[in-house]
């Protein structure tokens, strides 16, 4: 059978599309995948029920839909699914023996997450989509292992911990240290009210920036923006937080005069530090 | 919240996804760290390799700890020097009392990843296997926070590099040195251990000459050195480093060997090349190979050639041939090993010099100057930081809340006040503590005038403070009703904070057990104690018994004698407070012999200050209780200057000297301790209230009215503000200023003070608790004194019924029976009163035995009856055995006498024996006029007298001036009883011609 005709029955025919265009497709993706892992055998039936299963739904024809979908990627995973040593061999170099990034445990772990089935969870490769780069999809993988490898017991940062990624101290002097005793927890309650409130986005970048260290340009490119666009929004944050602050400092704790001055200038120290030093 | 999958993280980082998708990631990222973690690690990472790693480069960076911070158990000192990889601390060792080198080593990467810091601890272990002199020692290895940290042997000297550039050294004086660096090197090699950052940086050169390898953190065994460690040193790098960014770690380029660069496995002959490089560089003053960069070392080395010297300083050829052998490009051409490079630099052929004769090593040095130490200001230390915020957790919002909630849950009229004064209670505690814990930092870190052992005793003696308010937290937020009254008492129960200052204390020799585990479990056992502690001090002894009996038999286990000695100390406190005398000494005069065996002063002097109590107060035996007291002198004076066992001490001593009928001695110690728990404990403390107290009582004894009033005046107005109107220990107070009224005959305030005092506590504890039937009886007298006879009845009776109702309240029935009695007899139910005596003379006997002066009293209240009922002879006879009694008792001078002699004088004044009446009569005046007390009794004495002078027609005048006497001091009773008696007295005289 064809492998064209293999995967337009898997779909029941409702879709429309071309059978040659899709055959022609699915043919060159074989071929693309032989030439870049040679050796690798996909079997062609099984490879077109692994591509019709990951078809994205939707009222496009078969053939493009099709199009927008890393097929001979889709070949290998198809192959390391159906526990080819070989394809299984090719993957490991190509995407997980050469990354520096990972220690010999890790990438132990990660060939343990993607080629063995756990109970009834199949191996992770099987949830290969198709749609973003291989490598990438893997080095997400990765990723997520290390950040669960390491997982603090806590899921969300402390409030300690968001004063501490915010706060530098700009030059020691024993007073700041005391206001900083006497002023943190109020300042604290009132600046982790305000960042809660937030929008998604807007606690996604502060959170981002300060506790995870990510510069303006990698955010600017996480969220396909201009790095001046994210130093602007966090500029806007950091001066919304503060204004939120102020107003819970006078509201809640009956702050004013000179002592709102000092506890504001406090939190405007703990907001405005590394922004310089970062952008 | 199911985190999404890595297809769609995957499509939003490559910008695939639609709005409304990567919308829906945001919000999910935005409330899920490990999801935002994940996207901030897959930002970073798709960033271009030549863009700095900013947030690593700030983790990374060091932060230097200042003097005082604690890495694991080691004190920070000083700042040593800041490297690549870390900073190097001196810093002090409490568990071995010696000096360190603590290497700190920082990098972003440690926080990442677990795996990577469990590594480095494994090398680093491996590195303490090694012993060699040559060799910097590594005594201990652990995390801190995200760093790993380094303990090593201190050394005081200099870098090589220094010592290479203080001045021109000849070429032995510096081959010698080399030759040790190599003996170093060739025995971490014998250990699998290659060094891989050789460096004269890496070498110290002691005052003593020693010289020693330093800087093991980046040494790899060799024998698990695969392609993978390679990575993992990439990898603390910070990924996106090209390998000569990473050269802190990998070793430093200038020193390299070229198979280095090529990031190939290395082995010891690394080592060697870089060896060599140094030692050329330290002959020849400039470096064997032009620039440090791979391209040129490797086309120079390449070449085989070192290069050719113009002027070249007198370096032997035989040294050159082994600088050349060494620093080939091939490893494997260059010498087999550090020890045949050794042989070969020590094969001199002309063997001129001798060895050892160079000098100028120590001489030198001066202090350890490794890099220049600069200390960064900022970052306040960890340790005084958190201080505030570990009391706060503690005694927090919502641990004040669940105690508020559950002192207004038991319904007590008194639980608000009580909230309050514990609450301010324990707020001081927390300013006290707050307070000293900063001054005993500063002390160390600021004002460098603590040594750091002390600093680490102040805080350890801080830290079992904080146990105790832990402790008792927890048990105020499930106290029932009695530990809600008694929490103002526990509340002041916390021992004082200004101990931790008592800096001789804090250095006497009670060490803490030795090991890690025994230390854990010695810590473990105090808090069982504070626990125990508590409990008792909440009024649940049974609890609290069997808290402190299981710490006494941990502490047994553990064997550590000062431990043991606190658990039996508090075991015998609590069984001193659950009012079992015998227990409690035995178990006290066990904990005075385990706290001498541990050299624990203080629980010794506690233990022999409770045992003054226990057996002086509690069972009676005066001698041996004065001798604890003794004792307990002793271990204070050894102990030093501590107000809260002082006052203890000297409060013990007066209830002794009370007991013992020296009222005026026992005045004198409740001063003292009033002065020391005042100075001590401040004049708001329960304590200072209860010395008032006390000091009323002996006032009062004494017969110093004035003195008694004023007392009780202070401990109620401070008993005010410490529990409120409405807490028992107001009634009780009352209740004592009523029974001061008695003694002066006031009986109409003494009636409204046990009138309020009755209110108050039967709305506190309910109209059937023992302390409401003993305000019952006291308030029963006054009646009775006032003239409301069938009220004084009925108060009686009730609190009689309450009594009889008290399992062991045996003598308090008898007492109740008494007042009953008491009252029958003045409304002339002569046969209700006598049976009422009756019986409670049976049940003082039954409880003290025949002979106790108990009995005494209830002779003495059977005799006025019979004297009221026309029966003197049976009168004079109860008299007679009353005042017996009571001489046996107390000696001849005990002012209770008076009421026996004058019962007898009055059996021989109407039964016509006047001249055997006037001796009673007399002594009993005057023990009256010299105590000052009860005036209408001895108005009642006189007039006695009186009629006994006047029936034998003696000394009239006399007569006529007691007899007036007697109605002045009856009218002045202003009683309606006294008025009588002063008509009566009127008439008389007017018989007698007065």
């Amino acid at each position: 059978m064809r492998p064209a005709t293999r995967l337009l029955s898997l779909l029941d025919g409702q879709r429309d599309h071309d059978a040659e265009a899709v055959e022609r497709l699915l043919v060159a993706a074989l071929a693309d995948a032989d030439r870049r892992w040679p050796g690798v055998a996909v079997d062609a039936e099984a490879y077109a029920a692994w591509v019709a299963a990951r078809l994205p739904a939707g009222p496009e024809p078969v053939e493009a839909a099709l199009a927008g979908l890393r097929l001979a990627e889709l070949a290998l995973t198809c192959a390391c699914a159906g526990g080819s040593t070989a394809a299984i061999a090719a993957f490991d170099a190509e995407f997980i023996a050469r990354d520096r990034r990972t220690t010999d445990d890790q990438k132990q772990l990660l060939r343990q997450k993607l080629f063995l089935a756990q109970g009834d969870t199949p191996a992770r490769i099987a949830r290969y989509g198709g749609r973003g780069e291989l490598g990438r999809w893997v080095r997400t993988v990765a990723t997520r292992i290390v950040i669960d490898g390491a997982r603090p017991e806590r899921e969300q940062p402390t409030d300690d911990d968001l004063l501490d990624a915010l706060s530098v101290d700009p030059g020691h002097s024993p007073e700041l240290a005391q206001l900083k005793q006497d002023a943190r927890k109020i300042v604290q309650a009132a600046l982790n009210g305000a960042i809660a409130a937030l929008p998604a986005r807007d606690r996604m970048l502060l959170l981002q920036y300060h506790l995870d260290g990510v510069g303006v340009v990698e955010l600017g490119r996480l969220y396909d923006v201009a790095p001046s666009t994210i130093s602007r929004s966090l500029a806007r944050i950091r001066g919304g937080l503060l204004a939120q602050v102020r107003r819970s400092l006078m509201s809640h704790h009956k702050l004013w005069g000179d002592e709102l001055e000092r506890l504001l200038e406090f939190a405007q120290s703990q907001l405005s530090v590394g922004v310089i030093d970062r952008t | 919240m199911v985190c999404p999958q890595e297809n769609t993280i995957t499509e939003f980082v490559a910008g695939l996804l639609g709005p409304e998708e990567s919308g829906r990631v945001e919000a999910h990222a935005a409330g899920c760290g490990a999801c935002r973690r994940l996207l901030s690690a897959l930002a970073k990472s798709t960033s271009s390799a030549s863009a700095t790693d900013a947030a690593d480069a700030d983790a990374a960076s060091p932060r230097l700890l200042l003097r005082g911070a604690l890495v694991g158990r080691y004190v920070v000192l000083e700042t040593l020097g800041v490297g690549g990889t870390g900073v190097v601390y001196a810093a002090y060792d409490p568990e071995l009392s010696r000096k360190v080198a603590l290497k700190l080593l920082r990098s972003a990467a440690f926080a990442r990843s677990h795996e990577l810091r469990g590594r480095l601890m494994r090398e680093a272990q491996a590195l303490a296997r090694l012993s060699h002199p040559n060799v910097v020692a590594v005594y201990d290895v652990g995390t801190f926070g995200a760093s790993v940290f380094i303990a090593m042997e201190l050394i005081d000297g200099v870098t090589l590099g220094a010592w290479l550039a203080q001045r021109q050294h000849p070429w032995r004086a510096v081959v010698e040195v080399f030759k040790q660096v190599g003996r170093g090197l060739a025995a971490a090699h014998a250990e699998g251990l290659i060094h891989r950052d050789f460096k004269p940086a890496n070498v110290l050169v002691g005052r003593d000459g020693r010289v020693c390898v330093v800087d093991f953190g980046l040494v790899r065994s060799s024998a698990a050195r695969t392609e993978p460690e390679v990575e993992v040193a990439a990898e603390l790098a910070g990924p996106g480093h090209t390998i000569t960014q990473a050269g802190a770690f990998l070793g430093t380029p200038a020193f390299m060997a070229p198979e280095q660069f090529e990031r190939s496995v290395v082995d010891a002959s690394a080592d060697q090349f870089s060896f060599c490089v140094a030692l050329f560089a330290a002959l020849y003053q400039r470096r064997p190979f032009s620039i440090n960069t791979r391209e040129v070392l490797r086309a120079e080395a390449q070449r085989g050639k070192l290069p050719a010297l113009p002027g070249d300083p007198p370096v032997p050829a035989f040294v050159r041939r082994v600088l050349e052998r060494g620093l080939r490009l091939a490893p494997e051409e260059r010498f087999p090993s550090m020890d045949a490079l050794l042989d070969a630099l020590s094969r001199d052929p002309r063997q001129t010099w001798r060895r050892g004769a160079f000098v100028g090593l120590g001489a030198v040095a001066l202090g350890l100057s490794v890099v220049a130490a600069t200390r960064l200001a900022g970052e306040p230390a960890p340790l005084c930081q958190g201080s505030a915020a570990r009391f706060a957790a503690v005694w927090s919002e919502p641990a004040r809340q669940a105690i508020h909630e559950r002192f207004a849950a038991s319904g007590l009229a008194h639980a608000e006040d009580d909230w309050h004064t514990v609450a301010r209670t324990l707020d001081a505690y927390e300013r006290a503590w707050s307070a000293m814990h900063t001054e005993a930092c500063e002390a160390t870190r600021v004002r460098g005038e603590q040594s750091d052992e002390l600093l680490s005793l102040r805080m350890l003696c801080l830290d079992r403070r904080l146990t105790e308010v832990r402790t008792l937290t927890a048990l105020l937020g499930t106290a029932d009703a009695d530990g809600v009254t008694k929490a103002v008492d526990a509340a002041f129960q916390l021992p004082s904070i200004t101990a931790c200052a008592n800096l001789e204390a804090l250095r006497l020799p009670v060490r803490a057990p030795e090991g890690t585990q025994q230390a854990a479990e010695a810590r473990a056992i105090e808090a069982v104690l504070a626990q125990a502690k508590f409990l008792a001090s909440l009024g649940r002894h049974q609890e609290g018994l069997v808290e402190a009996t299981r710490a006494v038999t941990r502490a047994r286990a553990l064997g550590h004698p000062s431990t043991e000695a606190e658990a039996l100390e508090t075991l015998g406190s609590v069984q001193l407070q659950a009012v079992d005398p015998a227990a409690a000494q035995a178990t006290l005069r066990a904990a005075y012999a385990a706290a001498q065996a541990g050299r624990h002063d203080r629980t010794a002097a506690r233990a022999a200050i409770d045992l003054v109590f226990v057996v002086g107060s509690q069972l009676f035996q005066l001698e041996a209780g004065r001798e604890w007291a003794f004792h307990a002198e002793a271990a204070l004076a050894r102990w030093g200057a501590d107000p809260e066992l002082e006052g203890a001490l000297h409060a013990n001593l007066g209830s002794l000297r009370y007991n013992d009928g020296d009222f005026a001695g026992a005045r004198a110690e409740y001063a003292a301790a009033l002065a020391a728990r005042e100075q001590g404990l401040g004049a708001e403390h329960r304590q200072t209230a209860q010395s008032l107290e006390l000091l009323a009582m002996a006032a009062s004894a004494e017969g110093d009215a004035a003195a008694a009033r004023d007392y009780l005046a202070r401990a109620t107005a401070l008993s005010l503000r410490l529990f409120g109107a409405k807490h028992p220990a107001h009634g009780a107070l009352l209740v004592r200023v009523g029974n001061q009224s008695m003694l002066e005959d006031r009986a109409a305030e003494a009636e409204a003070s046990f009138a309020e005092a009755l209110a108050i506590v039967e709305a506190a504890r309910g109209p059937d608790h023992p302390q409401v039937a003993l305000i019952l009886e006291h308030h029963s007298s006054a009646l009775r004194r006032l003239g409301r006879l069938h009220e004084a009845v009925d108060a009686a009776k009730r609190a009689h019924r309450i009594f009889a109702a008290t399992a062991g309240a045996g003598p308090l029935a008898a007492d109740a029976l008494s007042a009953l009695g008491n009252a029958e007899s003045e409304l002339g139910n002569f046969a209700a009163a006598l049976a009422a005596h009756e019986q409670a003379r049976a049940l003082y006997e039954e409880v003290f035995g025949a002979d106790h002066e108990q009995i005494g009293n209830a002779l003495e209240n059977l005799g006025n009856v019979f004297l009221r009922s026309g029966d003197f002879a049976a009168a004079l006879d109860h008299h007679e055995r009353a005042l017996a009694l009571k001489e046996r008792a107390h000696g001849a001078e005990f002012i209770d006498n008076a009421f026996a002699l004058a019962g007898i004088g009055e059996a021989h004044v109407m039964r016509g024996a006047p001249a055997t009446a006037i001796p009673p009569l007399e002594r009993a005046q005057a023990l009256l006029e010299r105590h000052q007390v009860l005036p209408s009794l001895l108005a009642k004495v006189r007039f006695l007298l009186a009629r006994a002078l006047a029936d034998t027609d003696q000394r009239q005048d006399e007569a006529l001036r007691l007899a007036t006497s007697a109605a002045q001091g009856f009218r002045a009773l202003a009683t309606p009883a006294g008025d009588a008696d002063a008509a009566r007295v009127a008439a008389w005289l007017a018989d007698h011609g007065g």
